[in-house]
């Protein structure tokens, strides 16, 4: 009568990383992996010298990348990456995000890239500009 | 986030395909095989970009059949809990709507809409509005993904476009 | 244990009860020393000092069988002189009865007794003349003062404060009164203890005093008391007479072991605090929720808030003015003793109950003795009425409560506080190391962290952000609760919604909103009822054999697809867009339609998996999920909220939302089965091969009589079989009734019973067929007897089978393996007809069966037996597991991979399906459902299994069975192989029968790897010989035989009895080794008695036939020399 109900003994569960963009833990795949710029990947499935997959995973971003593309040309994307090596605190995964998602001024920059915040508020601005133009110029 | 990412897949051929065309029997295999596949690791394989060595042959003892262990390139897209990305509104109902950020599919919930914005459920398609903004079917949206989950064959994730920056993007 | 402690009664008792004993024991062992020897009674000793008292019952038991049967057997032997020293129990019975027998026989026959008897009762004379002696001898008063040396108590007896004994010696024992149980009216438990010890008290110090020890009575354990009495009998007499006391019911003792936890028991501390939740325990309100709003003095009684429940349409009132109103309330309720749940309101119970029964007081409502405030209903409960633990409230319930004072419901804003009480206390339970948790009270309210241990209350947890970041915290558990934030992939554990998953998408204080992985519905919990998890709810997902999305058979019209899984039921949509609510048992299996092919609006290939869009109707897109019968299509889109996203279309409307060619895309081949492109047309053939239906339960249409049951001894046919489930027609009354199979005999032709599925039965075939010599015997095998399987043989093209003799193209030399089965089985051989194939009893055998891997693509769907379901009864290829002798042909191992599945999983227990395999030992294990050997296991490739089937696998099982075991179990399927047409194998057949007839594959014996061979010329003359002759008249020792099919490459594979030297011989230079001497160990070459090993006893006769008895375990036997070969155990 006075027998406790077993308990289950509970696996213990590993405390494993959480992944978190924001802090820019990646796990342990992606953490130092090559990230691609949208138009990268636009270029990339664009000139495929296979047949396309047809696949809704394929077609599905090939129409995304279609349309979320900031950079139509190689040049500009390359370009962009240029510029943004030049600032060494960006990681692979900021960069993309800031190519990917081309925020106007730091400010924004830092809400939708919180791990940007170790970089100055002028730097930073200044590297923003300088893709803004870029984006307005390409040819 | 896409990524570039060197991946490898095993490929068992049977007897019957050693030959002549075998190469190209095991690069199409490859591609079937992996492009538009999910996993929780890597996320979605986008495409191949490249086979980088399509693996020495083992026969296996037993079956004769060849087991090929290849390495591949491949672009792979995984989202991250934190990560802000832009997509595209597919389906607004009254708990909130989806989004498409490529393969991916993302739910916003009404609770994670800033609650400015009401589900107009006399609107034509169904959409939220606000008194500046309107999301419905087809709207570009900017939002951050708070969790992901994934199963075998996809990866669905919720977003929130309840923080400052986010929402409909032209 | 301090009730116990501080219990006079006991205490004192229990002294008695030791002397009383010490008493007993004594007397005990006077009487025992009487009757043994000395030297018994030293054993006993030893053995008695060892004792502990536990054991002391049984002993006592048996030391009095010991006196009665001593003191019988001095009256008996002081007459008749039987006396005889024995000691043991068992022997004394069976000794009791033969001197019993003994004296019977002496006094009828005494001259009759031989020498040896009488020396035997000499023997006892003397040494009953020496005990009685001895007996005498002995001073009494010595005997005295030995028992009292030896028996007086070893350890001194505990004289001190008896405070301090240590608890277990207080325990109870055997020597202590005994506790019953006893039945007594709920809530008076207390009442009737007092009457107990008043009447206790003023019978004291009369005559007949009470002789009960003493009385308790548990709260915890409600309509009982204890009473401490010697015997049951003292109990009935204190409880005469005393008013709600039912001894009637039963005085039941209390288990020694259990007694001391009785008096543990404390009743839980359950606090009631106005406010908290509680559950109404029986009556009107049975189950409902209830909330304390105050509690009386004594702790006794409760007041309680809940919903009403009344009745607004009382039966008893026929006719009022408004009718119409109460009516149309009527048909609101359901059904059901009891009014649902609903608030007061003044003017419908005024209406229903009329406008006297009610009155107001101030604000409150009195109506027929019950207080109403707002709606709800006030009353008082006594504790005992009411569940305090695990009252679970749910959020429903909860929201019941948070009526606003004016009666509107307030759905909008849980009152948060008030859920926030009624989730506090479970919270406690649920926490586990690792769960992130946030103190909401107390001194380090806010603070959050990582559950590091849990011990007791407090928990230990590992701080997060802050200032205390990292920190160990120790808080009450009860401050804490679970922590979430959106994002969050969470599991709830418990409630309405267990197993559910899902993302966080909000979290209020403490309850939790998540979007479901299912159903993409939001769902609000408690945070206490959730965990995070890794996992999707896969949990979820699948019940029993089936999960989400699986197409499945609900009844033989309707099949439907699962959309949404729940606790144990699933919601299928049906192929008419229906939704229904379905167990899992009312599934009768589930279908495959991977390989089901529609034509979709523009007549291309629509298959399974394919994302298409409506053509018409609402343009729904979707992937398709399952094909029905080339004509509906299931769909599934995610963003359809409505039925979990799947929905119903005929295929005839849809369009392929990414053109296609109708080839298949190269990388689309299964690279691990054979290259389609090098088949050929084979392809067709393949979906030939698998034409065949799964056959009809074998036992469908047995005539069958009941073993057992209200229906013992009718006599039915089977008409449907499912799981261990038997559907029998009578013969009379036409009934059909269900039985347990394991309740019913198969009945044969001449009225013989014998078990069901047994095939060890004696009318196996087998059993007819061997005396027919060889060729006959396993042609014997073919025709089973009184078996359904019949039909497999007799609707085949191949009517001869049933007969060996007759068909002697099959059969020229009859030793063709069961030539009869092949052809019969062969019917359904990929390149038949499928007409032929379709035979009758494959047709009747429409009803899904449950044991067999059931429909092949060629029916638009392999399916899924439901409750037998194996991995293997999913692939196709039923029929060809019916058809063991394929394996010969070299057919696909798949198939016969499928097969031994079968056989593990019924087959083997069914031995009509195909009872020579069971003879031949094919798979002798095979009724072992665990059984490794099956063929099944070694799934051999087929070059291998055509090497070894017909060579091994007829004539040696065993050896076959060995040999398959080496063949690698990794090798997959090969489907090529599963369309190699049989066309030809029935010059196969001739080809094995002219060739293969070597005595050493001939006979059936297990093992062969302990035959004796001798090394002999060729049959082609002197000239014919093994490696020069350099061999001949050597003998070797088989240790394996190598057997491609054919003759001249056979082998075997010999160690030399000479030099033991390992050679390989053809086995056309190989002979059986006649035995030479006495004690030769030899084998038996016969059909009737396969591999029966004897030694030679004499070798004897004609040179010419000699006959050679020989012995082994089951007797001698004599048999011809050429029948038996030398052979070495192992």
């Amino acid at each position: 009568m006075n027998t406790p109900t077993p308990t289950p003994r509970l696996h213990r569960r590993a405390f494993a990383e959480e992944e978190d963009a924001s802090v820019l833990k990646l796990g342990a795949e992606f953490n130092n992996a090559g990230c691609l710029l949208i138009s990268e990947v636009r270029y990339l499935l664009e000139n495929r010298d296979k047949d396309a997959p047809d696949t809704a995973v394929y077609n599905k971003t090939l129409e995304y990348v279609k349309q979320f593309g900031k950079f139509t040309t190689t040049d500009s994307a390359s370009a962009v990456r240029e510029t943004l090596r030049r600032e060494p605190a960006l990681t692979q995964f900021e960069t993309a995000q800031i190519a990917n998602l081309c925020p106007m001024d730091s400010d924004e920059a830092k809400s939708i890239i919180p791990s940007l915040v170790k970089i100055d508020d002028d730097r930073l601005q200044a590297l923003l500009d300088e893709i803004q133009t870029m984006r307005k110029f390409q040819t | 986030m896409f990524f570039i990412k060197e991946l490898t897949h095993t490929i068992l051929l049977h007897p019957s395909y050693f030959g002549p065309h075998m190469q190209q029997f095991l690069e199409s295999k490859l591609y079937s095989d992996v492009e538009g596949t999910c996993s929780g690791q890597f996320g979605y394989i986008i495409a191949v970009v490249s086979i980088l060595d399509i693996g020495k042959g083992m026969v296996l003892s037993g079956s004769g059949q060849a087991e090929f262990i290849t390495r591949y390139r491949a672009i792979v897209f995984k989202p991250f809990k934190g990560e802000v990305v832009d997509g595209v509104v597919n389906n607004v109902n009254k708990m909130g709507f989806f989004a498409e950020v490529g393969p991916l599919t993302v739910f916003v919930s009404h609770q994670l809409i800033h609650p400015d914005m009401r589900f107009d459920p006399n609107s034509n398609p169904p959409s939220f509005a606000s008194d500046e903004q309107v999301i419905e079917k087809n709207t570009k949206v900017r939002l951050k993904i708070v969790g992901t989950r994934v199963d075998a064959t996809e990866i669905f994730a919720i977003g929130t476009i309840k923080e400052d920056h986010l929402g409909v993007i032209d | 244990m301090s009730d116990l402690e501080n219990d006079p009664i006991l205490g004192e008792n229990q002294e008695d009860d030791e002397n009383s004993d010490d008493e007993r024991e004594q007397r005990r062992r006077q009487k025992q020393r009487r009757r043994d020897d000395d030297e018994e009674d030293e054993e006993e000793d030893e053995e008695d000092d060892e004792e502990d008292p536990g054991d002391a019952r049984g002993k006592k038991r048996r030391k009095v069988r010991y006196n009665t049967q001593s003191s019988r057997r001095l009256d008996v032997s002081r007459y008749l002189d039987t006396i005889a020293d024995v000691d043991d129990d068992e022997e004394d019975d069976d000794e009791d009865e033969e001197y019993g027998k003994d004296d019977f026989l002496d006094a009828g026959a005494p001259e009759e007794g031989d020498l040896d008897d009488i020396n035997r009762r000499a023997a006892q004379h003397a040494r009953l003349d020496r005990r009685q002696q001895e007996l005498n001898d002995e001073d009494l008063a010595k005997i005295a003062q030995d028992v009292t040396r030896r028996y007086r108590p070893t350890t001194q007896k505990y004289t001190g404060d008896m405070n301090e004994i240590p608890q277990r010696l207080l325990m109870p024992s055997v020597q202590d009164a005994n506790l019953w149980q006893v039945r007594v009216r709920p809530g008076k438990e207390r009442e009737i203890v007092f009457s107990l010890m008043r009447k206790a008290m003023d019978l004291e110090l009369s005559a007949r005093p009470l002789q009960i020890l003493s009385v308790f009575q548990r709260d915890s354990l409600p309509g009982m008391i204890y009473v401490e009495a010697r015997s049951s009998q003292q109990v009935l007499q204190a409880c005469n007479g005393l008013v709600g006391v039912y001894p009637s019911r039963g005085v039941i003792l209390v288990p020694i072991e259990e007694m001391a936890s009785l008096l543990q028991i404390k009743k839980k501390e359950t606090t009631i605090t106005p406010g908290s939740w509680v559950r109404i325990r029986r009556g009107k309100y049975g189950g409902d929720l209830a909330q304390v709003l105050d509690i009386a003095e004594n702790g006794e009684e409760v007041g309680l808030k809940f919903v009403p429940r009344i009745d607004l349409n009382p039966k008893d009132e026929l006719a009022t003015p408004d009718g119409k109103k109460r009516k149309k309330l009527a048909s609101g309720l359901s059904v059901g003793p009891r009014p649902p749940q609903r608030f007061f309101n003044y003017e419908e119970v005024v209406k229903a109950h009329g406008r006297r029964n009610v009155a107001k007081r101030n604000q409150v409502y009195v109506f027929g003795g019950e207080t109403y405030r707002d709606g709800y209903i006030e009353k008082d409960f006594k504790v005992a009425a009411l569940i305090l633990e695990n009252v679970n409230p749910t959020l429903d319930e909860i929201m019941k409560f948070t009526r606003q004072e004016d009666g509107g419901e307030n759905d909008a804003n849980v009152n948060l506080s008030v859920i926030a009480e009624a989730a506090k206390k479970e919270a406690i339970t649920v926490l586990q190391p690792g769960d992130h948790v946030e103190v909401f009270e107390g001194e380090q309210t806010g603070v959050h962290g990582v559950v590091l241990s849990i011990a007791n209350d407090i928990v230990t947890l590992r701080a997060q952000g802050m200032d205390i970041d990292g920190e160990r915290v120790d808080v009450p558990a009860r401050s804490l609760r679970k922590r979430f934030k959106a994002g969050d992939h969470v599991k709830v554990m418990s409630g309405h919604n267990a197993d559910e998953t899902g993302l966080v998408v909000a979290v209020a204080e403490n309850i939790v909103t998540f979007l479901s992985d299912m159903s993409m519905q939001e769902v609000s919990v408690f945070s206490k009822d959730l965990r995070e998890a890794a996992e999707v709810g896969s949990s979820t997902n699948i019940i029993g054999n089936y999960e989400l999305h699986d197409l499945v058979q609900i009844d033989p019209q309707t099949v439907g697809v699962i959309f949404k899984t729940e606790r144990d039921s699933f919601r299928v949509l049906d192929q008419n867009g229906n939704v229904r609510q379905v167990l899992p048992h009312q599934i009768s299996m589930r279908k495959d339609s991977n390989r089901a092919i529609a034509t979709d609006s523009e007549g291309h290939v629509l298959r399974v998996r394919d994302n298409v869009k409506e053509t018409d109707g609402e343009g729904r897109k979707g992937q398709v999920l399952h094909i029905y019968q080339s004509f509906y299509a299931f769909l599934f889109n995610r963003d359809i909220t409505e039925n979990g996203g799947v929905f119903v279309t005929r295929t005839r409307v849809l369009v392929s939302q990414a053109p296609k060619g109708n080839l298949l895309k190269p990388g689309s081949v299964d690279t691990t089965k054979m290259n389609p492109s090098l088949n050929g047309g084979a392809i067709g053939g393949m979906v030939g091969s698998q034409m065949f239906r799964g056959p009809r339960d074998r036992l469908i249409g047995v005539s069958v009589s009941v073993k057992q049951g209200p229906y013992k001894a009718h006599i039915g046919v089977i008409k449907d079989v499912n799981g261990t489930i038997a559907r029998v027609e009578l013969q009379t009354g036409n009934k059909v009734i269900t039985v347990d199979k394991t309740k019913l005999w198969r009945r044969n032709k001449d009225g013989t019973l014998e078990d069901l599925e047994g095939f060890r039965g004696p009318a196996m075939g087998a059993g007819a067929g061997r005396g027919g010599g060889r060729g006959g015997g396993r042609g014997g095998f073919g025709p089973p007897r009184g078996f359904g399987q019949n039909n497999f043989n007799q609707n085949n093209f191949n009517q001869g089978s049933q007969n060996p003799y007759n068909q002697p193209s099959f059969n020229d030399d009859g030793r063709t393996p069961a030539p009869g089965k092949t052809p019969a089985y062969g019917g359904r051989t990929p390149m038949h007809p499928p007409s032929d194939s379709r035979t009758p009893a494959w047709n009747a055998s429409r009803t899904p069966n449950p044991y067999s891997g059931g429909a092949t693509p060629a029916w638009n769907a392999s399916r899924t037996p439901n409750p037998y379901a194996t991995e293997a009864a999913r692939t196709p290829g039923w029929g060809a597991g019916a058809n063991s002798n394929a394996q010969g042909f070299g057919r696909s191992p798949a198939h016969f991979g499928d097969q031994a599945n079968e056989w593990n999983y019924n087959g083997g227990r069914t031995p009509g399906h195909n009872p020579d395999r069971q003879d031949n030992g094919w798979n002798p294990t095979s009724d072992d459902l665990d059984s490794a050997q099956t063929p099944a296991a070694s799934a051999p490739t087929p070059s291998a299994w055509g090497s070894s089937s017909w060579g091994g696998g007829w004539d040696n099982p065993r050896g076959s069975m060995g040999f398959s075991a080496e063949t690698p179990a990794a090798s997959a399927p090969t489907p090529a192989a599963a369309e190699t047409p049989g066309p030809s194998y029935l010059n196969h057949d001739d080809e094995y029968d002219a060739e293969h007839d070597h005595w050493i594959f001939r006979y059936p014996i297990e093992d062969k790897t302990g035959l004796i061979i001798t090394i002999k010329n060729g049959p082609n003359g002197p000239a014919d010989r093994y490696d020069g002759g350099i061999y001949n008249g050597h003998r070797g020792q088989v240790l394996s035989i190598q057997d491609p099919g054919k003759l001249d490459k056979a082998f075997v594979y010999i160690r030399l009895l000479t030099d033991g030297k390992m050679i390989s011989v053809p086995i056309k230079y190989i002979e059986e080794t006649p035995p030479e001497k006495r004690g030769d160990r030899v084998i038996v070459l016969d059909d009737v008695d396969p591999s029966k090993i004897g030694t030679v006893y004499t070798v004897s006769g004609p040179p010419e036939g000699m006959m050679v008895p020989l012995t082994n375990e089951q007797g001698s036997i004599q048999m011809e020399l050429d029948k038996i070969c030398l052979y070495r155990s192992s």
